[in-house]
C-alpha cells in the first residue's frame, strides 16, 4: 500500500530557491510523524510544499494519491487535506462560528464534536476571529481543522502560543486522530521531548536535509544523536 | 529599586467581555517580571491597555508620571516599548531602517531640513547599533525585514522596541517559535538588559525561559491576579496549577 | 470582502453600465431579448474582467487591482466613445412612467418602480452574502486567499462567480436607470460617486444600509437641484455633486477610529519603496542631458517633453501620498486646479509677481490638502480612496465649475511669468518659435529640485516615519511615530507637490479652464504614476512620459497614427505592468540591472536564508 504522504527527493523554497533538499518522507495512514529540527531548517516550507502554497522545485510529492503541486491547495484540501498553518490563515472579519461553518461544520453534531475537543471556542462563537487572543486563534485554526475531518493532517507548531497545559492536553488529540480515526498526521513541534512523547516516528531536519529519522521511542533515548542533529555534526 | 512602571486598578471591557478586572502590577528598575496566565487570559490587552492601544479605566504610571491622558506615540516617546505577539515589523523597511524609526524621536517640522540633507543622526544611529548587536543581527541590517525567517523576524520586533532606548520593555511572546537555544539565549539576553537598570515586562507560555529568568511573576486568570511572587512560589501554586501549568512542569 | 465589494461596486455602476446599456439602444429589438442580451453581454464582459484582468491579477497588491478597475473603466469609456461617440442619448422609457401623487408631491412612476426594484435587489443580495457558504467562501476569501483555499474554495472560482453576479447586476442597473438619466458615457462613469458614498455609509458590507443612504442621497440631490433653481443666494451648480462628500465625511467622522483595531486585516501590500543611492548624482547626469534634448527639438515633441515634465511633476505628488505613506488620493487634480485658478487671480487680478504667485498658489492647495486629508486620520485604504474620489468632485463641482471663479467656458487667464526682467513664458511673438526653450528650462528646473527633494525625503527620518505608518500603524504608533501627523503632514506636501503642477500647467496654456483638473483626470494620473512605479522617484519620471499628451502618446500619434486609442492603450498597458512588474516600470528597470550584477552574491546567501522562505509570506 502506499503512504498517504509521499515525498521522494523534494526541493521546495520560495522564489526558485530550495530551502529543502532531496527530501524522503513517508506518513502512513494511521501515523503520527512528528518532523523536527533547528529555526531555519525548512520544516514549514516542507509543509507549504505540500499543501500547494510554495512550489516543488525538483522531486516529487503526494497527498493522497495526487501529486502536489503549487496552485493546488483547493483540490487538495477537497481530497481531504488539512492543514494548521504558521501563519494560521484566519478571516479576521469572520466569526468563529463563521469559520467552523466554512470548515464543513454546518450541523450541530459537528459542530458539537469540534468543540468538545476546544470547549474554549464555545462562548467565543459569536466573536470576530480577529478580536482573538494568540491562543485562542491557534485553537479556532486547529479547531478548522478538525471540522474538516481530514485524512491527512498538517499540522505547524500547535503548541504557539498555547498554554502549557493546552499543549498537554491538545497534542494527545493529535494522536487520537492518527490512531483512532487513521488520519495520517505530520507534525512540525519545537517542544522536542512532548511531540516524541505522542509522535510514532520522527524526522530531523537541518539546513535543509534529513538528517535523523527513526521510530519516535527509540530517538527518545538517544538524547546525544538528537543533540547532535540539532547542533551539527562539527557543532557549527 | 524605584518602581518604573505601576499599574492600578486597571479595567478593560470590551463591550460586555471583561477582558482585565482591576489588575494591579508593579515593574522595578533593574528587574524582569513575567506575566502569565491562560490563553485568553487579558495578557496582550493589559500591554494595549499600558500602551494606551485600548481604552481603559485605573491609572497607569511610568516613573511617577500618570500616562492616562497621552496617545499612543507619546507613550512611546515618553519611554515605554511594546514588542507584538504578531510582531507587526514594517515588512519592506530593511532592518536597519525598522529600527531607526524609533530612534529619531524628531517632530514633523523637521521635513525642511529632510527634504534638503536626509540621513541618520548619530545619536539614532548609535542605538540602531547597539539593539543590532544586543540582538544578533549586525549582519541582517541591510535586508528587507520580510525576508528573514521568522524567528529572526522575532528578533528583529525585539531589536526594534529596544532601539528607541525605552525604559520599560513590553514583551508579547518573544520565545515563541524559537528553538531551545533560541531560547536559552534569548532568556540571557533579557537578564543584560534589566541588568542596564531597564525594567521588563515578559509575557510568554513557555515556563523554562519565564520562570528561569523572571526576578517575579505575575499570573492572570480571566482578566485577575490569581497569584504573584517568586518563580518557585509561583511554580508549586496550586491555583496555578490547576489553571495554567498543568502536570507538565511541575 | 471590502475590497471586493469597491470592485464590484466600481464595475457596478461603472464600466459594466455602458456595455450593457448600449446594447439595449443600438438595436431596435424587443425590450425582452434585448434584456436578455444585455444580460448576456453583461455577464461576458464580467468574466472576461475577471479571466483577462482580475484573475492574474489576484496576487498584485490590492492598489494594483484598483487602478486596473480605474484603468478598465477608463478603458471601456474610451471604447464607447470611439464606438458610439459622446453624445447623450435619450432612451424610451421602460417601466411605466405615469405620475403619481404621494403625500401631496408628483412623482414618475418609474421611479418607484425603480427604487423598489432596487430594495428588492438589496435584499437578496444581504442574504446571499451573509446566509449562503458561497457569500462566506467569499467573504472569507476576501480576507485571505490562502485560508480559502486551504478550507477547498478555490479563489478563482469565488471571484469568477461574484463578477457574473456583479455583472449581470450592473447591467440590468444601466438599463433600468438609461431613461432616467440621459446616456452620456461620462455621466454614466460618474454616477460611481454617489454610489460609492452610498456604499461608505453602509461600511462596504451592510447592503440595507448602502440602499437606505443610496435612496437617500439621491433624493437629497434632486431636492437641492431644486433649491437651488428656487433660493438664487444658494450656488446655481454643483450643490448636489459635493454633497455625497458631505455625507461621506460625516459618516466617517462617526464611525473611524484614530488606529485600526487588533482585528484589522493585514494593510495592502505597495510596490517596494527603494531608497535611491545617489540622487544628486544621478541628477548631475540627467539634467544636462535633458537639457540639451530640449533645445535640440520644436514644436509638438518639445510641448511633449514639457507636459511630460508637468505630469512627472503630479506624479511625484503621488509618489509622497501613495507611495510613502500608502494613502491613496483621488483629488490630486482638485489641488493642482485650486492652485492654477489662484495662481490665475494672484497675477492677472492682483498683480502678485513671478515666483510669489505660484508659490502661494502651491501653499494654498496645501492648505487645501490638510483638509482633505482630515478624514484620513480616521479612514484608510479603499475607503480613503472613496473619501477623495468624493473631495475631488465636490471642488469640481462647487469651485471649477463655478463661473465666478473660473471664468466659466473662457477660462481663467493666466500671464506669462517674468523674472528679473527674463521672460520666462511659453508664447512668443512669431508663432513658429512656439513653445519656448525658457519655458521649457523652467519647468525642468522646478522639476529636478522638486524631485531631489522627494529623494531626499525618502532617505531621511521623516520619510522613514511614512514608510512605518505605510508599512504597520499600529506598530508605527508604538515605535512613537505620531501618525495623524504624518499623513497629514504627507498630504500638505503632496497637494503642494500638486499645486506645483497645477501653476506649471496654468503658465503653460496661459487660459485655464476647469476640465483639465476634472476626477478623471486624477483617476488617469494615479493610473499612469503606477504603471510608471508610485514608490520612486524615478516612476515618477517614467509615469510624466507615459501621461496623456506627453512623449509617449506624442509618439504613438506620430510614429503609429494610434493617438486616438491612447487611452485604451494606457489601459492595457497597466494591466500587462501589473501582471509583469508589479513594481512598475522604473522598478523593473533597476531590478533587471542589479539582478545581472548580483547573480552570484544571491547563490552564495541562500544557505543563511533556510526557513525564511518558509514564513508563509
Ligand atoms: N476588541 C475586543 N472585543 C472583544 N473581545 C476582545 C477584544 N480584544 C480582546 N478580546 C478578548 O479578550 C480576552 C483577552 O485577550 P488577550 O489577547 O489579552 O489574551 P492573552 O492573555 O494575551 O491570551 P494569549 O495567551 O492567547 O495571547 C480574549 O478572550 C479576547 O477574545
Ligand atoms: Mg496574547
Amino acid at each position: 500500500m502506499t503512504a498517504v504522504i509521499e515525498v521522494q527527493g523534494l526541493h521546495a523554497g520560495r522564489g526558485g530557491v530550495p530551502v529543502v533538499r532531496d527530501l524522503d518522507l513517508r506518513v502512513e495512514q494511521g501515523e503520527l510523524v512528528a518532523l523536527l529540527g533547528p529555526n531555519g531548517a525548512g520544516k514549514t516550507t516542507t509543509l507549504l510544499a505540500l499543501s500547494g502554497i510554495l512550489a516543488v522545485l525538483a522531486g516529487r510529492a503526494a497527498v493522497l494519491g495526487a501529486a502536489v503541486r503549487a496552485g493546488a491547495t483547493a483540490r487538495l484540501a477537497r481530497l481531504g487535506l488539512a492543514h494548521v498553518p504558521e501563519e494560521r490563515c484566519l478571516f479576521p472579519g469572520l466569526t468563529v462560528g463563521e469559520h467552523l461553518r466554512l470548515a464543513g461544520a454546518r450541523s450541530r453534531p459537528d459542530r458539537e464534536r469540534v468543540l468538545d475537543q476546544l470547549p474554549v471556542l464555545e462562548p467565543l462563537l459569536e466573536r470576530k476571529a480577529g478580536l482573538l487572543s494568540g491562543g485562542e486563534q491557534q485553537q479556532l485554526a486547529l479547531g478548522l481543522a478538525l471540522a474538516r475531518r481530514p485524512r491527512a493532517l498538517l499540522v505547524d507548531e500547535l503548541s504557539h502560543g498555547l498554554a502549557p497545559k493546552l499543549v498537554e492536553r491538545l497534542l494527545p488529540v493529535l494522536g487520537g486522530l492518527a490512531h483512532e480515526d487513521g488520519v495520517a498526521v505530520l507534525m512540525v513541534e519545537q517542544h522536542v521531548q512532548a511531540a516524541l512523547g505522542v509522535a510514532d516516528r520522527a524526522a530531523v531536519l537541518r539546513g535543509g536535509r534529513l538528517v535523523l529519522e527513526g521510530p519516535a521511542s527509540e530517538l527518545l533515548e538517544r538524547r546525544r544523536d538528537l543533540e547532535a542533529a540539532y547542533l551539527g555534526a562539527g557543532g557549527s | 529599586m524605584s518602581v518604573l512602571l505601576e499599574v492600578r486598578g486597571l479595567t478593560v471591557r470590551f463591550g460586555g467581555v471583561v477582558a482585565l478586572d482591576g489588575v494591579d502590577l508593579d515593574v522595578e528598575a533593574g528587574s524582569l517580571v513575567g506575566l502569565i496566565g491562560p490563553n485568553g487570559a487579558g495578557k496582550t490587552t493589559l500591554i494595549d491597555a499600558v500602551c494606551g492601544f485600548v481604552p481603559c479605566s485605573g491609572t497607569v504610571a511610568l516613573a511617577g508620571a500618570p500616562l492616562h491622558a497621552l496617545a499612543p506615540h507619546e507613550r512611546a516617546r515618553a519611554g515605554l516599548a511594546r514588542t507584538f505577539q504578531s510582531l507587526e515589523l514594517f515588512d519592506d523597511l530593511t532592518v536597519r531602517e525598522n529600527l531607526l524609526v524609533p530612534a529619531e524621536r524628531d517632530r514633523w517640522w523637521s521635513i525642511g531640513r529632510d527634504l534638503v540633507r536626509p540621513g541618520e543622526h548619530d545619536e539614532a544611529g548609535a542605538a540602531v547599533d547597539q539593539a543590532l548587536v544586543t540582538t544578533g543581527l549586525v549582519e541582517r541590517g541591510e535586508r528587507l525585514a520580510i525576508e528573514l525567517s521568522s524567528h529572526e523576524r522575532g528578533l528583529v520586533a525585539l531589536a526594534r522596541a529596544l532601539a528607541g532606548r525605552p525604559r520599560v520593555l513590553l514583551l508579547d511572546e518573544p520565545g515563541a517559535g524559537l528553538d531551545d537555544a533560541a531560547r536559552a539565549s534569548l532568556g540571557e539576553r533579557l537578564r543584560v538588559l534589566a541588568g542596564t537598570g531597564m525594567g521588563v515586562l515578559l509575557v510568554d507560555h513557555d515556563m523554562t525561559l519565564v520562570l528561569g529568568t523572571c526576578d517575579r511573576v505575575t499570573v492572570l486568570d480571566v482578566g485577575r491576579v490569581i497569584a504573584q511572587g517568586q518563580p518557585e512560589e509561583v511554580r508549586s501554586d496550586p491555583a496555578v496549577v490547576e489553571a495554567y501549568l498543568g502536570s507538565a512542569t511541575t | 470582502m471590502v475590497a471586493t465589494y469597491v470592485f464590484v461596486e466600481l464595475r457596478q455602476h461603472g464600466d459594466l453600465v455602458l456595455p450593457g446599456a448600449r446594447l439595449n439602444l443600438g438595436s431596435s429589438v424587443g425590450f425582452v431579448p434585448a434584456l436578455a442580451l444585455t444580460v448576456v453581454a453583461a455577464t461576458v464582459v464580467g468574466l472576461l474582467a475577471q479571466v483577462l484582468v482580475f484573475g492574474p491579477l489576484r496576487a498584485a497588491p490590492p492598489l494594483a487591482r484598483v487602478v486596473a478597475a480605474v484603468e478598465l473603466m477608463i478603458a471601456l469609456q474610451a471604447a464607447v466613445v470611439l464606438g458610439f461617440g459622446t453624445g447623450p442619448r435619450a432612451v424610451a422609457p421602460i417601466l411605466p412612467n405615469q405620475p403619481v401623487h404621494v403625500l401631496g408631491a408628483t412623482l414618475a412612476r418609474d421611479r418607484l418602480w425603480l427604487g423598489a426594484l432596487v430594495v428588492v435587489a438589496a435584499v437578496v443580495l444581504g442574504a446571499v452574502y451573509r446566509r449562503t457558504t458561497f457569500g462566506l467562501a467569499t467573504r472569507a476569501a476576501s480576507e485571505s486567499e490562502t485560508g480559502a483555499a486551504l478550507l477547498g474554495w478555490s479563489p478563482a472560482g469565488l471571484a469568477a462567480g461574484n463578477w457574473v453576479i456583479a455583472a449581470v447586476l450592473a447591467g440590468l442597473a444601466g438599463v433600468l436607470v438609461s431613461p432616467v438619466t440621459a446616456l452620456d458615457p461620462s455621466t454614466y462613469t460618474l454616477l460611481v460617486v454617489p454610489a460609492l458614498a452610498a456604499a461608505l455609509v453602509g461600511r462596504l458590507t451592510s447592503f440595507p444600509v448602502t440602499v437606505a443612504a443610496g435612496l437617500a442621497l439621491g433624493m437629497t440631490q434632486s431636492e437641492l437641484t431644486h433649491l437651488a433653481a428656487t433660493f438664487k443666494w444658494l450656488p446655481r451648480l454643483g450643490l448636489g455633486d459635493a454633497l455625497p462628500f458631505v455625507v461621506v465625511v460625516v459618516a466617517i467622522a462617526v464611525t473611524g477610529s484614530r488606529l485600526p483595531s487588533r482585528s484589522a486585516a493585514a494593510q495592502a501590500r505597495l510596490p517596494a519603496a527603494a531608497r535611491p543611492r545617489h540622487p544628486t548624482r544621478a541628477a548631475l547626469v540627467l539634467v544636462p542631458a535633458a537639457a540639451i534634448v530640449l533645445a535640440l527639438v520644436h514644436g509638438g515633441w518639445r510641448v511633449a517633453l514639457v507636459t511630460s515634465m508637468t505630469g512627472a511633476v503630479v506624479c511625484l505628488s503621488l509618489v509622497v501620498l501613495t507611495g510613502y505613506v500608502g494613502q491613496l488620493s483621488l483629488a490630486q487634480m482638485a489641488f493642482a486646479g485650486v492652485a492654477g485658478f489662484t495662481l490665475s487671480r494672484l497675477a492677472q487680478g492682483a498683480g502678485v509677481p513671478f515666483p510669489l504667485a505660484p508659490l502661494v498658489a502651491a501653499v494654498g492647495a496645501a492648505a487645501l490638502g490638510l483638509l482633505v486629508g482630515i478624514p484620513a486620520l480616521r479612514v484608510r485604504g479603499v475607503n480613503l480612496a472613496v473619501v477623495t474620489l468624493a473631495a475631488g468632485v465636490a471642488v469640481e463641482a462647487l469651485v471649477f465649475r463655478n463661473p465666478s471663479y473660473t471664468g466659466g467656458l473662457k477660462g481663467s487667464v493666466v500671464p506669462e511669468p517674468r523674472l528679473f526682467g527674463l521672460d520666462l513664458g511659453i508664447r512668443v511673438r512669431h508663432p513658429g518659435q512656439y513653445p519656448r526653450l525658457g519655458f521649457a528650462l523652467l519647468v525642468l528646473g522646478v522639476l529636478v529640485l522638486l524631485a531631489l527633494a522627494v529623494a531626499n525625503l525618502r532617505r531621511s527620518a521623516s520619510g522613514r516615519r511614512m514608510l512605518a505608518v505605510r508599512a504597520n500603524e499600529r506598530a508605527a504608533a508604538a515605535a512613537g511615530v505620531d501618525t495623524g501627523g504624518v499623513k497629514l503632514l504627507a498630504f500638505a506636501l503632496s497637494a503642494f507637490l500638486a499645486g506645483v503642477a497645477g501653476t506649471l500647467a496654468g503658465y503653460q496654456q496661459g487660459r485655464l479652464s476647469f476640465d483639465s483638473f476634472g476626477v478623471f483626470v486624477s483617476l488617469g494620473f494615479l493610473a499612469y504614476a503606477y504603471l510608471g512605479g508610485i514608490a520612486t522617484v524615478g516612476g515618477a519620471l517614467v509615469g510624466g512620459v507615459l501621461v496623456g499628451g506627453g512623449v509617449a502618446s506624442t509618439a504613438l500619434d506620430r510614429w503609429l497614427g494610434l493617438g486616438r486609442f491612447h487611452l485604451l492603450l494606457s489601459g492595457v498597458g497597466l494591466v500587462a505592468v501589473a501582471l509583469l512588474v508589479p513594481e512598475g516600470i522604473a522598478g523593473a528597470a533597476t531590478r533587471a540591472v542589479k539582478a545581472n550584477s548580483r547573480g552570484r552574491a544571491r547563490t552564495a546567501s541562500v544557505a543563511t536564508t533556510a526557513d525564511a522562505a518558509g514564513t508563509g509570506r
